[in-house]
């Protein structure tokens, strides 16, 4: 076959190699890989594709992916209605979700405000968690927001935001990671775990 | 072409899926891009945050190209910058006046004046006072300086008290006041270092931001970042 063809080999290579953790080379494999597997994995990944391009929506309420709005997390009545954790994008709420420890409801803001990017807070999801709050009369908002500047920016923004709102705001603590060696720890981590050290008991 | 230099970071941009296009403004080349490799890693994550002084190797086959960084950490102020909700707005302000800047032009003075604002962050008005100090050595770094030592009018140094919007230079009190309207207001702290106050802070801030607009923004097309009008707002809601 030649690869500079332009036929739906080609395209179908190309596309995988669009994929996180693929390349060209990759893609080529990949799609072989598939291609070979017609009945096992190329048949159900084309009615997987089909299904998931007609069915995923994003949920009106907190801006998750899923297959219907409101998503699984927002229609589970068995959820604390008091708590909503904020986080940045979908894959921070997977993994929250993944640690199984949050028994509330989350809010995924789109983003970080970032100037030069020209991400302002009309950008951001923030004036939904602004009514969210006053609708279900929420008591406490997470504030699980990554520890970069950008982020950190966009933490100090939320709290000014949701003063006027009578609700506790809480944020995630810094410090250091479980199996985390202190000799390998960057100095900012190791001085904020020292200063937010706690009571041995 | 290959140098070593020392800078700090003003952004990264994800390129590709494990690259940065990393920003720095540095001692000796400028405003300077290159590329990062394994940006996405967490160790050099934590390096490559705004603010954070490194040491770095520039090194590419044309000097015309965007070139490769390796680098190593010299000063991290991540800490002190995230706490800080001044430090914060103020460096957000540094980056995207810096971000106008031509690449590759050196300019010491800004870089040297930039790592002594960002060392002040432990005090909240001197490091907004040495902000708008920087705000000025910078309009007068590229071109577009304001003239506060003498009256325009009359040559005296004392008691200079407005800037003139239209020509950038400085008047007494007795020659400004029938025209104070249409002037702006020289803050304490520029004719007194040690004097620092909310209302001059505020009076600094929008003498800047006049120069900065007209002269600066504007013509780029433009408008000055959202951080600025947070700073201002975080100022003003302190009791004098």
């Amino acid at each position: 076959m030649n690869f500079d063809d332009k036929n739906e080999m080609n395209n179908f290579i190309k596309l995988l190699s669009k994929l996180p953790g693929l390349g060209p080379r990759s893609g080529r494999r990949a799609a072989l890989a598939i291609i070979k597997q017609k009945e096992k994995l190329l048949i159900p990944l084309k009615d997987a594709f089909n299904d998931i391009s007609e069915k995923i929506v994003v949920c009106e309420i907190c801006n998750n992916i899923d297959l219907k709005s409101p998503c699984a997390i927002c229609s589970n009545q068995n959820k604390d209605m008091n708590i909503i954790c904020v986080v940045e994008e979908i894959s921070d709420l997977w993994a929250i979700e993944r640690a199984a420890v949050f028994k509330g409801y989350y809010h995924i803001l789109g983003g970080v405000l970032n100037a030069l990017d020209g991400v302002g807070p009309d950008q951001l999801n923030i004036e939904k968690l602004g009514q969210r709050i006053k609708q279900n009369k929420v008591q406490e908002i997470i504030l699980a927001l990554s520890a970069t500047i950008d982020g950190q920016t966009t933490l100090h923004f939320l709290i000014d935001y949701l003063e006027d709102f009578n609700v506790k705001v809480t944020k995630l603590a810094h410090g250091i990671p479980i199996g985390g060696e202190l000799d390998y720890l960057d100095d900012g981590t190791l001085t904020q775990a020292i200063l937010s050290r706690t009571a041995a008991d | 072409m290959n140098f070593e230099d020392i800078g700090i970071v003003m952004s990264v941009r994800r390129h590709g899926e494990s690259s940065g296009i990393l920003e720095l403004i540095t001692k000796s080349h400028g405003r300077h891009l290159g590329l990062v490799r394994g940006y996405q890693s967490k160790s050099n994550k934590s390096i490559l945050q705004p603010g954070s002084t490194i040491n770095f190797n520039w090194r590419s086959r044309l000097s015309e190209h965007l070139g490769v960084f390796t680098f190593e950490l010299h000063t991290s102020r991540s800490l002190n910058l995230m706490k800080n909700k001044f430090a914060i707005l103020v460096l957000q302000n540094l980056i995207s006046h810096l971000r106008l800047l031509p690449e590759r032009e050196n300019i010491t003075e800004i870089y040297s004046q930039t790592e002594s604002v960002l060392d002040q962050s432990h005090e909240n008005f001197e490091l907004v006072k040495s902000f708008i100090l920087w705000e000025l050595m910078y309009l007068k770094e590229i071109g577009y300086g304001i003239d506060i030592s003498e009256c325009a009018v009359t040559k005296s140094k004392d008691n200079l008290k407005y800037v003139s919007p239209k020509s950038g230079r400085a008047v007494t009190q007795e020659i400004g006041l029938p025209y104070k309207d249409k002037l702006l207001e020289i803050p304490e702290f520029m004719r007194d270092a040690k004097y620092t106050d909310r209302d001059d802070l505020l009076k600094g801030l929008l003498l800047t931001e006049f120069f900065l607009k007209r002269d600066v923004y504007k013509p780029l097309q433009l408008k000055v970042t959202s951080f600025r009008a947070s700073l201002y707002k975080l100022i003003n809601s302190f009791e004098t």
